[in-house]
């Protein structure tokens, strides 16, 4: 039977922005829905011989809860770890060996495996993970040795990385309901206790093609692909809707403030304030924002912390976007010699400023200049595009949102800005962490 | 060298990719490994033994060479070498610039020069400020960035079809005109500072950087590491001299690739790049490959007591980027330990071995002098039980050569993936670039997947001659108090540091001997004189010799950069070697530091730090120069002195230099007047001089204490005001340990 289309048009793109010589873009994004509920999603990319063969699962860390945080992640090794038909480490020693690349990564709201291959190989990728969607073989001793792998790594990650542990810290801070609070990385105390029947428990409820995203992007052909998919991952039986998370953060109404207890030799401040979905309408504003605030050295964290006060080393932010309301950055790192309060108060100070005077017309112009540039450069390869259509459906319910969205940020005016600011970057909504590093020996005699 | 990662990799750089990606806040590779490895038993296997209805890989087709672009190359009368590779699929361009120069034409100068050099070029040039250059690059949308390595800095510019005229103009400005503003140069300064500081606490990194001091020696530019000392001690003037040197157009390649039209693009090339000098050739200095290689295993064991994990660089001289077999090299190399889950080491050393989660192998290629570099980390009371299982595997390579089985699979991956690997024309206009720059044909990037494909096992074996099992020399990074029993009870020879150590061998040697000063008995006898009498005023020879212990409280101040923060002091000093500092800012976090006989840690807030040996003796010192003992202690019987003259000193003061046997030297500087102790300055190891200052003078049992220190460094002043002075208090061990 063949696929059932529910929508199925290409997209073709003008890529354009003030000036001569646009030249219009064409890229071709198709989607359909199998019938055991499993989303395809389908972009030619000419460029390569290749072709990625990704499977992005709507579960991840907030799909946890107490008691097993850290699950998610865990699936990111447990499923190279043999399934069936494959044993242990086969998956990438099989890739491998036809010239190919596999990885994963685990995230707030998506896992994702991805495997890129010489183009004819795409049906042996599509049945390597229709495999180990249903047949994992889950042991007890594959999940106690891999969580050690995964302990260490954690550990790892923390002992000589202050801002690992600060960017940990602030998620904690700015949650108290939400599973937004804890990372993908977990809690030591849950990997640790967390049982075989919860690993099963998890697999079966959202390791389901229902709850799966196929983003398949390189040089084959439609037909090509409808039939593949349709050979491996169709009979993959459907399973039960899962639950999706309802829990809603409640409204943070007062500064939280948290000094970091762990060594570092630089001195961070590490702020988030509460903003919207990844799909709400101020995004675009926001985006725009970070821009302005961020990006390239002339932008205004870098000019007025870094290069002219000399408060910093380095300054700026960043969005988190998630599929529930997430975070919007920003950070200071200092020497030693920086002064800790000094940084965040200038911090404060240019967030207040945006949003009771706005930007200026070359800083919206500069913005959207760099944002196109910056989507340009991450769908020239095919991984890069097929990262930002997995995102755009995950996050957006749109494979095509990241194409879409350059309307609304083309429009985003000073005032949508100064809007932004005034209702999301408030004393009332911001959670901050303080890293200060050691002082130098007091000294009596002398020093050290 | 290019066997380390470089120090760039620092918590600023790790804060600012986590921050350029809006993307999942954990990226792990989940084929990353770790301390300690899952071991496959036997009964795990079981469920797939046996079993007939696995997966099995399908057929590896035959590798083809790789289908050239259309490309175009041409040379200007400067001898710029120019390579254009048009690609209109996006309204992308880029513009790479790469000069044959870098860390490895730093010498005589200081090491950093090359990626200060680097760095510099875009903080102003004839025609833009920085901050113009910044703003006309973000305003249109670009990407600009400077990379400086051993032996190659790359210039690249990335923007919108429609920008591409602003790239090449800036890309050119950079390199021809900069113009190294002074009053840039300290922030930049920062930058590479605050990667060096990094550097000590990255064990990995360390591992490397102090494997390449020992396989080229300090007088190899690939033995040299950038430190504090080293930044700071370059000029302007070195910037503008390196510059001139080194970026000559004939030692360098433009590639432009993307949305362009080269037929127009010609001329805008020769004029932006035509007024580049050409200036005649310097030859490169020649010197001695390596060191001669060591029988056996040299083993230099770095003392980082805070880690539960020891880290190790193990290798030896490699081969260079134009050897004749180095396609077989890169296979080799596949199979024993650069192919991950599969190769050799890892097998042994991961799955059957248990004993860590991550070992890897590589050939660093350079122009003259490669390295062969195995990496890994494992619990501290595994590391020699650890390098054996790797020297073993290194020899069994030449005993048991490469197989057909691993061969193919090597091949699969190496040739197979290479077509997809180059994705994008700035990629693939890269590669080529980079062949150019080593005087290798095209064919070598684009026949490269056919040339991997003809190798036989026998091609293989006779790369093998490339490992020296039996030549080694390894840095390792881990706990001296658990690794060094351990290798001296496998008799292997080892040189013990502490991490905090220099780099160089020859700075170490120095450390330890400090020339030895000549004092006539006069100058001795005159020095005595001054120094008799201040300890008169300071209570006698009876009265301070009594001291056992002492017991300081009270308000200290910090000031930097014009602001200044209040908190509590406090020190308990038991004599000789145990002493508690805390200070305690109201605006921070309590910092203790205790020195215990012979331990000594650092306490921030919860967070305990042991210190190594080095440190311990530092702090040992600090107790000598206690400037209430000082008087007594500078009379101590082989405790040379002098009197000196110092610039800043007036007349009214004395300064006396002081030589103690096995501590470092010290000055002090009394008052004539009053025989006060005023100052006290010492240099610390980094090679600046610190200043205590002393006043308030006031007795307390008959003993004088100066209840006013301020000491001095770096722009950073500390004053501690005391408010309670105890001499003899009554003092157990816990109440300095805590």
């Amino acid at each position: 039977m063949p696929p059932s289309r529910l929508s199925i048009f290409p997209l073709f793109l003008i890529l354009s922005s003030a000036g001569a010589n646009a030249k219009p873009l064409q890229l071709e994004i198709t989607q359909w829905t199998l019938k055991n509920g499993m989303r395809v999603i389908y972009s030619p990319h000419r460029r390569v011989p290749a072709v990625t063969v990704q499977v992005w699962y709507h579960a991840g860390s907030k799909d946890e809860h107490v008691g097993i945080r850290g699950i998610a992640h865990m699936f990111e090794h447990m499923m190279f770890k043999g399934s069936k038909h494959v044993p242990p480490e086969e998956h990438a020693r099989m890739l491998s060996a036809v010239g190919g690349d596999t990885n994963a990564f685990t995230a707030e709201d998506m896992t994702a495996y991805h495997d890129t291959v010489p183009r004819q190989y795409m049906g042996f990728a599509m049945k390597l993970e229709a495999e180990r969607m249903r047949n994992l073989h889950l042991t007890l001793e594959a999940i106690k040795s891999e969580r050690e792998v995964v302990k260490e790594e954690k550990r790892m990650r923390m002992e000589n990385n202050p801002i690992g542990h600060s960017l940990e810290a602030i998620y904690a801070l700015a949650y108290t309901k939400h599973p937004y609070a804890w990372t993908p990385a977990g809690v030591m105390e849950d990997l640790n206790r967390t049982t075989r029947k919860d690993y099963q428990r998890f697999y079966d409820t959202y390791y389901v093609p229902n709850n799966a995203t196929l983003v398949v992007v390189g040089d084959v052909d439609r037909a090509e692909v409808e039939r593949a998919a349709q050979q491996y991952l169709g009979p993959v039986p459907r399973g039960k809707e899962p639950p999706r998370v309802t829990v809603r953060e409640p409204q943070q109404t007062t500064t939280r403030v948290q000094k970091a207890d762990w060594p570092s030799q630089l001195k961070i401040v590490l702020g988030a304030f509460h903003i919207p979905e990844a799909r709400h309408a101020d995004i675009p504003a926001l985006q725009v924002l970070s821009a302005i605030l961020s990006a390239g050295q002339s932008a205004r964290l870098n000019q007025v912390l870094v290069r002219k006060g000399k408060l910093a080393v380095a300054a700026g932010g960043f969005v988190s976007l998630q599929e529930q309301p997430g975070l919007l950055m920003i950070y200071g790192v200092g020497l030693p010699s920086h002064d800790l309060d000094r940084i965040k108060a200038a911090l404060l100070q240019q967030l207040e400023l945006v949003g009771r005077q706005g930007v200026t017309p070359e800083e919206l112009t500069k913005a959207r200049n760099q944002l196109t540039t910056s989507r340009l450069s991450k769908i020239s390869t095919l991984t890069g595009l097929a990262y930002e259509i997995g995102s755009s459906a995950l996050l957006k319910d749109n494979p095509r949102a990241f194409l879409t969205e350059v309307a609304a940020l083309d429009s985003v005016t000073s005032a949508d800005i100064e809007r932004v600011a005034r209702t999301y970057l408030t004393p009332q909504n911001l959670s901050l962490v303080l890293v200060d590093s050691p002082p130098p020996a007091p000294r009596t005699g002398g020093a050290p | 060298m290019t066997s380390r990662r470089t120090p760039r990799r620092t918590a600023v750089a790790m804060l600012l990719i986590i921050g350029g990606c809006s993307g999942p806040a954990v990226k792990s590779d989940p084929l990353e490994v770790y301390q300690t490895p899952p071991k496959r038993t036997a009964r795990e296997m079981d469920y797939w033994n046996n079993r007939t209805d696995l997966f099995k890989n399908p057929s590896v087709q035959p590798a083809q060479a790789l289908t050239p672009p259309t490309l175009q190359r041409f040379q200007l009368k400067n001898k710029l070498s120019v390579l254009l590779i048009p690609d209109h699929r996006l309204p992308l361009v880029d513009v790479q610039l790469l000069i044959r120069t870098g860390a490895i034409d730093e010498r005589p100068l200081p090491a950093g020069l090359a990626e200060f050099t680097a760095q510099m070029l875009r903080q102003g040039t004839r025609r833009m400020t920085a901050d113009q250059i910044s703003s006309a690059v973000d305003t249109a949308g670009a990407g600009l960035s400077i990379e400086s390595d051993y032996e190659v800095t790359s210039i690249h510019c990335r923007a919108r079809s429609k920008s591409l005229a602003l790239c090449l103009q800036i890309v050119a400005d950079l390199v021809i005109g900069p113009t190294f503003p002074a009053q840039e140069m300290g922030q930049i300064r920062d930058r590479l500072l605050s990667g060096v500081k990094t550097m000590r606490d990255d064990p990995e990194t360390l591992a490397a950087v102090h494997f390449d001091a020992m396989l080229y020696g300090d007088d190899h530019p690939a033995g040299r590491t950038m430190t504090e000392q080293s930044v700071r001690r370059i000029r302007r003037e070195d910037l503008v001299r390196f510059h001139r040197e080194y970026f000559r157009p004939s030692a360098a390649i433009l590639g432009v690739s993307g949305d362009i039209e080269p037929a127009k693009l010609n001329q805008a090339i020769r004029t932006a790049f035509h007024r580049w000098p050409q200036e005649p050739g310097r030859g490169r200095l020649r010197f001695d490959p390596v060191l001669d290689p060591p029988k056996g295993l040299r083993v230099l064991l770095v003392d980082k007591p805070d880690l539960s994990q020891s880290f190790f660089s193990m290798g030896h001289a490699g081969i260079t980027r134009t050897a004749r077999d180095r396609d077989a090299v890169s296979v080799l190399n596949y199979i024993l330990g650069g192919g991950g889950f599969s190769s050799r080491l890892m097998q042994v050393v991961r799955s059957k071995g248990g004993k860590t989660y991550g070992i890897n192998s590589h050939f660093y290629r350079a122009a003259a002098d490669g390295s062969f570099v195995v990496q890994s980390f494992t619990r501290n009371d595994q590391l020699v039980a650890t390098l054996d299982l790797a020297r073993h595997e290194l020899r069994r390579v030449q005993g048991t050569p490469p197989t057909k089985v691993e061969l193919e699979a090597a091949q699969g991956k190496i040739a197979g993936g290479f077509p997809i690997r180059l994705k994008t024309a700035a990629a693939m206009t890269q590669k080529l670039m980079q062949a150019q720059l080593w005087g290798l044909p095209d064919s070598e990037v684009f026949d490269f997947p056919l040339r991997i494909q003809r190798l036989t096992t026998s091609d293989l074996l006779q790369a093998t001659q490339h490992i020296h099992p039996d030549h080694l020399v390894a840095a390792v990074v881990g706990k001296a108090s658990e690794v060094a029993p351990l290798l001296r009870r496998a008799e292997i020879p080892f040189t013990q540091i502490d991490y905090l150590a220099p780099i160089s061998t020859r700075e170490r040697a120095a450390l330890k001997q400090p020339p030895t000063v000549a004092i006539t008995p006069q100058e001795l006898k005159a020095a005595r004189k001054v120094l008799e009498r201040a300890l008169e005023v300071a209570g006698g020879r009876k009265r301070l010799a009594a001291i056992r212990a002492l017991q300081l409280t009270g308000d200290a101040t910090v000031e930097a950069k014009g602001q200044s923060q209040g908190g509590t002091f406090n020190a308990r000093i038991m004599l000789p070697d145990h002493m508690r500092l805390g200070i305690a800012l109201k605006a921070g976090i309590a910092v203790v530091q205790v020195l215990a006989g012979t331990r000594a840690w650092i306490q921030v807030g919860p967070q305990r730090k042991d210190l190594p040996a080095a440190v311990v003796a530092r702090w040992k010192a600090m107790v000598w120069r206690e400037p209430v003992l000082l008087p007594l202690h500078a009379l101590d019987p082989g405790v040379r002195a002098r009197i000196t003259t110092l610039a800043g000193v007036p007349a009214s003061r004395v300064a006396v230099e002081l030589f103690p046997q096995d501590l470092p030297s010290a000055t002090l500087i009394i008052e004539r007047r009053t025989g006060h102790l005023v100052e006290v300055r010492h240099v610390d190891r980094t090679g600046q001089t610190r200043v205590s200052e002393l006043s308030q003078h006031r007795k307390v049992n008959g003993v004088l204490v100066p209840h006013r220190v301020t000491a001095t460094s770096d722009g950073r002043k500390q004053s501690v005001e005391y408010k309670q002075v105890e001499i003899n208090p009554r003092l157990k061990v816990e109440d300095i340990t805590g």
